[in-house]
């Protein structure tokens, strides 16, 4: 299988002066394609931090990223705003829409791009998503008209309309109640079966039970990592079981 | 008040931590309230430095003079109004906090929660769009209110800036001798009375129509006659007799007089004679009582402007002060050298070239108006870049969430840039149009009023169409630019993380 992000001794500090310290402390992560990957891990320990410099959001202190090959440190600006663009799909636990733009243009914002683009296959492919996500009914809907899920929804149709190589997620279902969770993860789930990579950090089992690798932060390193394979055959059930008992190991 | 959308969350949490309503609205009160009245003062302290060398001035050189010792009283009246009107709006806006609930004021930092449906402007609607100015239309017309500020500021710049600039040109123009109660030509050449001015009158004029340098020439007599008001008192008024057709002057009303009981009346000398067009006055020349009809009235702001004008002189010419002739040289003759050429020809009488001949009566207010208008230029241009860069700045502040979204989903900080220096240009092309069309407006028929005082009435910019509609302007958006890229730099410095934590 093909790398799609390789991390390599990653290393990141925040705070000034006595108070500076190592938020990642050479952390080394290998992500190929199609994987479904979720990390886990104590508050503060720093997964957020670790998904924006892998997603170049942040740039590490120390240590490469290299994205498909190309290492993204050394990009400028707009190579990276073009990457991000193209490449990479971002869901986070408050859903990020502009609020004065109704519910379809905040989706088909990130595929519109230059004077000659045809808006009429982006609307299709807006429509599309909608349709798959369930919330076709929305369109022209602000962000104060509906549901956290509903816009967390139209939020992971954003993060898809460029069609991505990966999608990041922090904590996507985070604000969402259980039924709700439940759907979005299906929709990563079948997302990731159509061959996107997936990343998420969450502190729920049961979402983490959706991934083929689960791995376990403490104090800025990566302390552990479960793998199914596909041959396994593990229930969910059997997987939130693994997790949750890793967890308590670590004393999450 | 831009500031005070700003500090919504601010607000929100003084909510939060159960502050009353009245308690958050005074504090704010008392803030503004000193912030504005300190400007309003600085703002008279300047107007009174500032105001002072142009009365001074105008005082000088017209006869009537404006009452000087007013201009503070106006002035400090004028920003007490511009004090009033800030300490309104920001009750005005004041007024919004109770609707502010903590949980709007934190979540999302703003008072525009409403309003922002302008469902027929959509990208899925119109099918070919630069996202980038889809995003500043939207953004503008999402927050009107804010924008009018920025547009209104951009108006009265504009406004500020094309007046004084207007007024100058204007007075330095040729055309404003007309105002002056003189018609416009190149040359004039007075010839004092004398015995022997009939002759050298006679000998000019022929030698004048000879000459192939002069496209034409008028000569007109001045006279001091009296003329008769309602009162049945006698008033001496200067009076030139001759043909007024040949370089008129500008008439407020009515027209040159052209046959012989016709007379022309300057504004004020109509003014304090009491009579009209159409109206009958009776004018003593010479010691002989003749009326005449009352045919026009013109501009004159020389001489206390109180002046009239005639076809033919009587036929003795006791009353009589000299003669001057006016003379417009050939398309192909230099001026100059024509003026010289008959300051030799006759040296009894004082030739002058016309710029010069204004030059001499008009340079120092036509100086001081250059400087004013050149202080209110950069003063605007001051203002404007001050402004548009705090605009930004607090813009910047405000979206720093959206900022992040859009950095989020792939936008660069090109990008960004682009959408705020596009929404800046569109609202000063709007500010300053309106600015513009505005200037030449009210703009002119207020320092028409002004200079009506002094004898003008039917006053118009004679301004320089390449400078006031093309210079001024550009140099404003190159203004405009530069602060939007000192501006915008801001948008480097933004992390997506800041506003996008789980
Ligand atoms: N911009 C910043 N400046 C200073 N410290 C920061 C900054 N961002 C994060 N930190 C610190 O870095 C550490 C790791 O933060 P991070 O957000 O990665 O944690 P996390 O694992 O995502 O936690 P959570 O599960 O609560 O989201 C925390 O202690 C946090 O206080
Ligand atoms: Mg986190």
């Amino acid at each position: 299988m093909k790398k799609i992000i390789v991390g390599e001794n990653l290393s990141k500090e925040y705070g000034e002066g006595s108070e500076r310290r190592k938020v990642l402390n050479e952390v080394s992560i290998k992500i190929e394609q199609g994987e479904f990957i979720t990390i886990m891990g104590p508050s503060g320990c720093g997964k957020s931090t670790l998904l924006s410099v892998l997603s170049g959001l942040e740039r590490p202190e120390y240590g490469t990223v290299s994205f498909l090959g190309s290492e993204i440190n050394k990009m400028k600006e707009a190579q990276l705003s073009d990457l991000r663009r193209k490449n990479m799909g971002f869901v986070f636990q408050q859903p990020t829409l502009l609020k004065n733009l109704n519910l379809i243009d905040n989706i088909m914002l990130p595929a519109v791009r230059k004077q000659q683009t045809n808006a009429v296959p982006i609307l299709e492919k807006a429509r599309e998503l909608m349709k798959k996500t369930g919330i076709s009914d929305f369109e022209e809907r602000y962000v104060t008209q509906v549901s956290g899920g509903q816009l967390q929804r139209a939020g992971i149709c954003r993060a898809l309309i460029n069609q991505p190589d990966i999608l990041f997620g922090d904590e996507p279902t985070g604000a969402l109640n259980s039924k709700s969770a439940e759907e979005v993860m299906e929709i990563f789930s079948e997302i990731n079966q159509q061959g996107t990579t997936v990343l998420l950090v969450t502190h729920d089992a049961k979402v983490a039970a959706y991934a083929d690798k689960v791995y376990f932060m403490q104090d800025g390193h990566i302390v552990n990592e479960i793998e199914w394979l596909k041959s396994d055959q593990c229930t969910v059930e059997e997987k939130k079981d693994m997790i949750r008992n890793n967890m308590k190991a670590f004393g999450i | 008040m831009t500031k005070l959308e700003e500090e919504v969350h601010e607000i929100g949490v003084m909510k939060a931590i159960g502050l009353q309503h009245n308690e958050i609205k005074k504090i704010y009160l008392v803030k503004y309230t000193m912030l504005s009245a300190l400007g309003c003062i600085l703002g008279w302290i300047f107007a009174m430095i500032y105001s002072d060398v142009i009365m001074v001035d105008m005082r000088n050189h017209f006869g009537t003079s404006l009452n000087a010792s007013k201009a503070p009283v106006i002035g400090a009246v004028g920003s007490i109004a511009i004090f009033v009107i800030i300490i309104l709006f920001v009750l005005h806006t004041l007024s919004y906090l109770r609707k502010i609930s903590v949980l709007q004021a934190l979540r999302f930092g703003t008072l525009e929660m409403k309003g922002v449906t302008n469902s027929f402007f959509s990208l899925y609607k119109i099918n070919r769009m630069n996202p980038n100015l889809f995003l500043s239309i939207k953004d503008i017309l999402g927050r009107k209110k804010l924008y009018f500020t920025l547009l209104i500021v951009f108006l009265l710049s504009t406004f500020i800036m094309i007046v004084p600039q207007n007024l100058s040109d204007t007075i330095s123009s040729k055309e404003f001798i007309r105002y002056m109660g003189v018609g416009k030509s190149d040359i004039r050449l007075d010839m004092k009375q004398s015995s022997t001015m009939s002759d050298s009158l006679e000998r000019a004029e022929l030698y004048l129509s000879e000459d192939k340098e002069v496209q034409k020439f008028v000569i007109l007599t001045t006279a001091k006659y009296k003329m008769i008001n309602k009162q049945g008192e006698e008033i001496p008024v200067t009076t030139e007799s001759g043909d007024h057709q040949v370089f008129p002057v500008i008439y407020s009303e009515g027209k040159p007089p052209v046959r012989r009981e016709e007379v022309a009346l300057s504004e004020l000398n109509s003014k304090e004679l009491q009579v009209g067009i159409g109206d009958n006055i009776s004018i003593i020349q010479n010691g002989i009582r003749k009326d005449f009809h009352v045919c026009g009235i013109y501009s004159d702001i020389t001489n206390g402007g109180k002046t009239a004008k005639i076809t033919q002189q009587s036929g003795e010419n006791t009353d009589n002060m000299g003669s001057i002739i006016y003379i417009q040289t050939s398309d192909n003759a230099v001026p100059e050298t024509v003026s010289d050429k008959y300051a030799k020809r006759f040296p009894d009488s004082k030739v002058s070239d016309m710029k010069e001949y204004m030059y001499q009566t008009f340079g120092d207010t036509m100086k001081s108006v250059a400087k004013a208008s050149v202080i209110t230029m950069y003063l605007a241009l001051g203002i404007m870049v001050l402004v548009t860069v705090l605009f930004l700045n607090m813009l910047i502040a405000k979206d720093g969430y959206s900022i992040s979204v859009l950095k989020a989903v792939g936008f660069s900080n090109r990008d960004i840039k682009i959408q705020y220096t596009i929404r800046l240009c569109l609202i000063f092309v709007l500010g300053s149009l309106s600015g513009l069309v505005l200037a030449n407006t009210l703009g002119e028929s207020t320092v028409g009023f002004v200079i009506s005082s002094f004898g003008a009435g039917s006053f118009q910019f004679e301004s320089d169409p390449l400078k006031s509609l093309l210079f001024s302007p550009a140099l404003m958006f190159g203004a405009i630019l530069v602060s939007t890229m000192l501006g915008t730099k801001e948008i480097d410095k933004k992390k997506i993380a800041d506003h996008i934590r789980e």
